[in-house]
């Protein structure tokens, strides 16, 4: 009952209200809600079209100062950047073997040549064992992922490391000459040999064995070709002659297109390595 | 942006590892589920120019897989990946900064802020051999983020990490997501669920389901193991 008179009650004053709220006029409402008239219209959207035009040409200048400075790297740069991620002690030892067959070239008289020849193979080691680094470190992914593949940083590190030791040979050659009685392309040539023999046999044990495993069958194999180049010499002497030396000459330009051949499949087949 | 993938082949002598895949994928977040074996890594590593495809072609608004410009907008997270024994982290950020082309004072400030992000700041000069397994991981997504690729591809990319790393990890991919090309190969059927705006369901070599998953088609793990359930009593 009581409810009943509240709900009434309540309902009684809704009514009431709506009664006033009916009976005052349109234009009254429209007087007391209308809105302010605008001041300064006309600068404000002005304002706000510069705002946005500055906002889009410094989103502009952003992206183009990004891009710019991300792709700024050309292709000479990034050989040559790649010279000092060859690891120091390739320079190392290629330099370490040259001071030793320097030495052992002042002490051995004439047979200078052919200790320093038993020296080269471990010389060729050097430039394999860094152009193999990236898959015996498992970076091979990366590298080939990336804007400059593998196949870039590949011909960097040949043609860093093979520059190197060519500079080293036109050194070592002279220093040799004054002992042994050989021309300077007889020595070069006795030398190039056993360096190119192995580097053409490591290059491809490099692209049949994995990791740190292709790095000891190299070793085994500049080992075996000093020992053989030691031997040969020994025991064939004859061989060495000068009128035997054109078979030399045509044996070292085999074995530079051959070295050159296995250099081009280790750079184009990089996709052997990926498991 | 699209990544168009057209009829994607791989076969080596006596196995299809992809089969005809064909994908169109604009920006936003793709899980790719598929058994161990089932063709994910392979599809991936076709996509970003390691394999050379049997047949069939990829582009990124039509600049084809093996095109330098392609690989400078691409990131790459492999599943297993190593390291050289002499890098610091700084140092491995730095090297994949030069072999994606980027200037070297931007490189520098870049990998400063990924090792910030990616809470290594502290171990960036330490030998990457010291590092955790998660460090290791982390490092990895650090790299992916070097070049701001607009396609990134991330094989098992939570691999290693903990928990709040994992939930970190999925803001950061959600966030990619909105203006990136993210395909993203996972076991991690929680991950795709979380994270994906389309999975994408692979076996054999082919993809079997495609769609967006949503939480009132149910439990994707449930769906992903009975479409391989179904497939293999169809066989």
């Amino acid at each position: 009952m009581q409810m009943r008179n509240r709900n009434n009650k309540r309902n009684n004053t809704i009514k009431k209200k709506n009664d006033i709220i009916q009976s005052i006029p349109q234009c009254a409402w429209e007087e007391a809600f209308a809105a302010p008239a605008p001041q300064k219209k006309k600068e404000f959207l002005e304002y706000l079209e510069k705002e946005n035009a500055y906002r889009e040409n410094m989103q502009r200048q952003k992206a183009l100062a990004a891009n710019t400075a991300k792709a700024s790297v050309g292709t000479v740069s990034f050989m040559l950047s790649q010279i000092a991620y060859i690891r120091k002690r390739v320079y190392l030892a290629s330099l370490l073997i040259m001071a030793l067959a320097i030495m052992v070239a002042g002490q051995t008289g004439a047979d200078s040549v052919w200790a320093v020849a038993a020296m080269m193979p471990f010389i060729a080691l050097c430039m394999v064992a860094e152009s193999a680094r990236s898959e015996t470190y498992g970076m091979v992914e990366f590298e080939m992922a990336s804007r400059f593949s593998i196949k870039s940083i590949m011909l960097a590190r040949f043609g860093t490391i093979g520059f190197m030791h060519m500079v080293l040979l036109c050194i070592l050659i002279p220093v040799i000459s004054h002992s042994a009685f050989l021309s300077h392309i007889q020595i070069g040539i006795y030398l190039l040999v056993p360096y190119l023999t192995a580097s053409v046999l490591e290059l491809a044990a490099v692209r049949r064995f994995r990791g740190k495993e292709a790095i000891s069958v190299c070793m085994a194999i500049s080992v075996m070709i000093s020992i053989l180049n030691t031997v040969v010499k020994e025991l064939l002497t004859h061989l060495f002659g000068s009128k035997q030396f054109v078979i030399w000459l045509i044996l070292a330009v085999y074995l530079t297109g051959r070295t050159v051949v296995e250099c081009r499949k280790m750079i184009y087949h990089a996709e052997e390595w990926i498991v | 942006m699209e990544l168009v993938v057209d009829r994607l082949t791989k076969q080596y002598k006596n196995k299809i590892a992809v089969d005809r895949v064909s994908l169109q994928l604009i920006p936003g977040i793709y899980g790719l589920l598929g058994a161990n074996g089932a063709g994910k890594t392979t599809l991936m590593r076709m996509i970003c120019g390691i394999l050379k495809p049997t047949g069939g072609t990829v582009t990124l608004d039509r600049q084809d897989v093996m095109e330098e410009e392609y690989r400078a907008r691409l990131g790459y997270l492999p599943q297993d990946f190593g390291y050289y024994p002499e890098f610091s982290g700084m140092d491995f950020l730095m090297y994949m900064a030069a072999l994606k082309g980027l200037e070297k004072s931007y490189a520098k400030k870049k990998a400063e802020e990924l090792l910030e992000f990616t809470a290594l700041q502290d171990v960036a000069k330490k030998k990457i051999k010291t590092y955790s397994g998660g460090m290791k991981q982390r490092l990895g997504i650090a790299q992916v983020l070097l070049n701001d690729p607009d396609l990134l591809i991330l094989d098992e990319p939570t691999s290693g990490l903990d928990p709040k790393e994992r939930v970190r990890f999925r803001k950061l991919i959600e966030q990619l997501g909105k203006e990136s090309i993210i395909l993203l190969a996972t076991h991690i059927v929680s991950d795709v669920e979380q994270t994906a705006d389309k999975v994408l369901l692979m076996k054999d070599g082919q993809i079997i389901w495609q769609g967006e998953w949503t939480e009132q088609k149910g439990n994707l793990e449930t769906f992903y193991l009975g479409q391989l359930g179904e497939e293999e009593d169809d066989e």
